[in-house]
C-alpha cells in the first residue's frame, strides 16, 4: 500500500454528492456528519455508538 | 484478505469512477432561514436539569445539596480531540425555496460550514431527528482548510438512512483529488466496484487502489446507521454501527 498523504491537497470537501461525477450523489437521509482529525480508538468509537444510539436509535 | 479487527492488512485494487467531468461547485450559497442555531442543545440531546437547590425560609441556614447538583452533560462529539467538522441536522440548517438547504453550520467551532453548491442543496426535514434528505442530484461543499487536511489519520462518521437504488453509488462525504485515482478519503453507499458495485454495501476509499467495502449488505433499505472510516497511518477500516470493524 501506498498511502496517499491528503494534507494538502487543497481542494474543497463535498458531502451528499461528488463533483465530478453526477452519479454518485447520495439518496436518503442524513443526520450527523462528523470529521475527526485523529484515528478514533474503539473506546472513543464505542462513545460515539453509544451516543448515534441514543440520538438515532441505530442497532 | 479483510480481518475482523483495527488491526489491519493488505490492499485491494480495483477501477472504478469511470466517469469524470469537470467540477463547478459553487459554495456561495447565501444563509436565509435557519431551522435552529448553535445555541440550542449543542452538546447532545440531553439538556443538564436545572439546579434543583432548595429555597430556603427566611431564617433557616443554607443547606449543603450535594444531591441537587446537576448531572454532568452528555457526551457529545464537541468532547472529540481533534474534532474538525460537526454537521447536525437538527442544527445550523438553513433554508431557501421550498426548503431547500443553503447552508449547514459546523458545529465542530472551526467554521467548516457546509454550503450547498449551484443552490440545490438537499431539503431540510423539520421534526424529532430532522435529516437532510438528498436526491441524488444535490450537493454541499466545506471550504478547504488546513482543519480538514488530515494527513494519515482521521475519521469520518456519518449517520444516514441509504435509499440508494441498486447499481448506483451516493457519496456521503469526501475530500479527494479532482482526477484519476482520486486520492483523497472518501466514504460511499453502494460502494462503486467497475462493473460490479457492492450493491447495499458502504465502502471507504484513499484513492481507487486503496479501500474497504463493509461486510454488511443490504444498507439501504432507509434505516439510520452509522458509517465510519477510518485511518491510522497505512491502514484503513470501516465500521457499521457498533459492529466489528473491517480493515484493508
Amino acid at each position: 500500500m501506498n498511502p496517499t498523504d491528503t494534507s494538502a491537497m487543497g481542494v474543497d470537501a463535498f458531502v451528499g454528492g461528488h463533483p465530478n461525477v453526477a452519479q454518485q450523489g447520495f439518496i436518503g437521509s442524513m443526520y450527523e456528519v462528523i470529521g475527526v482529525g485523529a484515528a478514533l480508538d474503539d473506546a472513543t468509537y464505542a462513545k460515539v455508538v453509544t451516543y448515534a444510539t441514543k440520538r438515532y436509535g441505530i442497532k | 484478505m479483510r480481518t475482523s479487527s483495527f488491526a489491519q492488512i493488505s490492499v485491494s485494487s480495483l477501477a472504478l469512477l469511470a466517469a469524470v467531468g469537470a467540477c463547478t461547485g459553487d459554495t456561495s450559497a447565501t444563509a436565509t432561514e435557519p431551522v435552529a442555531t448553535a445555541g440550542s442543545d449543542a452538546g447532545g440531546n440531553v439538556s443538564p436539569s436545572p439546579s434543583t437547590t432548595p429555597k430556603a425560609d427566611a431564617g433557616t441556614p443554607p443547606v449543603s445539596n450535594d444531591a441537587g447538583a446537576p448531572p454532568p452533560p452528555a457526551w457529545s462529539p464537541k468532547d472529540l480531540g481533534s474534532l474538525a467538522v460537526w454537521l447536525r441536522g437538527d442544527l445550523g440548517v438553513h433554508t431557501g425555496a421550498a426548503g431547500m438547504v443553503t447552508n449547514w453550520d459546523d458545529q465542530s467551532g472551526l467554521g467548516n460550514d457546509a454550503n450547498a453548491v449551484m443552490g440545490a442543496g438537499p431539503v431540510a426535514t423539520k421534526g424529532a431527528l430532522s435529516p437532510l434528505t438528498f436526491d441524488g442530484a444535490q450537493m454541499m461543499t466545506i471550504k478547504d482548510a488546513a482543519s480538514i487536511r488530515w494527513g494519515s489519520d482521521f475519521t469520518v462518521i456519518v449517520v444516514a438512512s441509504s435509499a440508494q437504488a441498486a447499481k448506483t453509488y451516493g457519496a456521503l462525504y469526501g475530500k479527494t483529488a479532482v482526477a484519476a485515482p482520486y486520492a483523497g478519503p472518501a466514504l460511499f453507499t453502494d460502494y462503486p466496484g467497475g462493473a460490479t458495485p457492492f450493491t447495499g454495501s458502504v465502502g471507504g476509499q484513499l484513492d481507487i487502489g486503496n479501500f474497504v467495502v463493509s461486510a454488511e449488505t443490504a444498507l439501504d433499505d432507509q434505516s439510520p446507521r452509522m458509517f465510519a472510516m477510518r485511518r491510522s497511518g497505512a491502514m484503513i477500516g470501516l465500521r457499521v454501527n457498533g459492529g466489528a470493524p473491517r480493515s484493508s
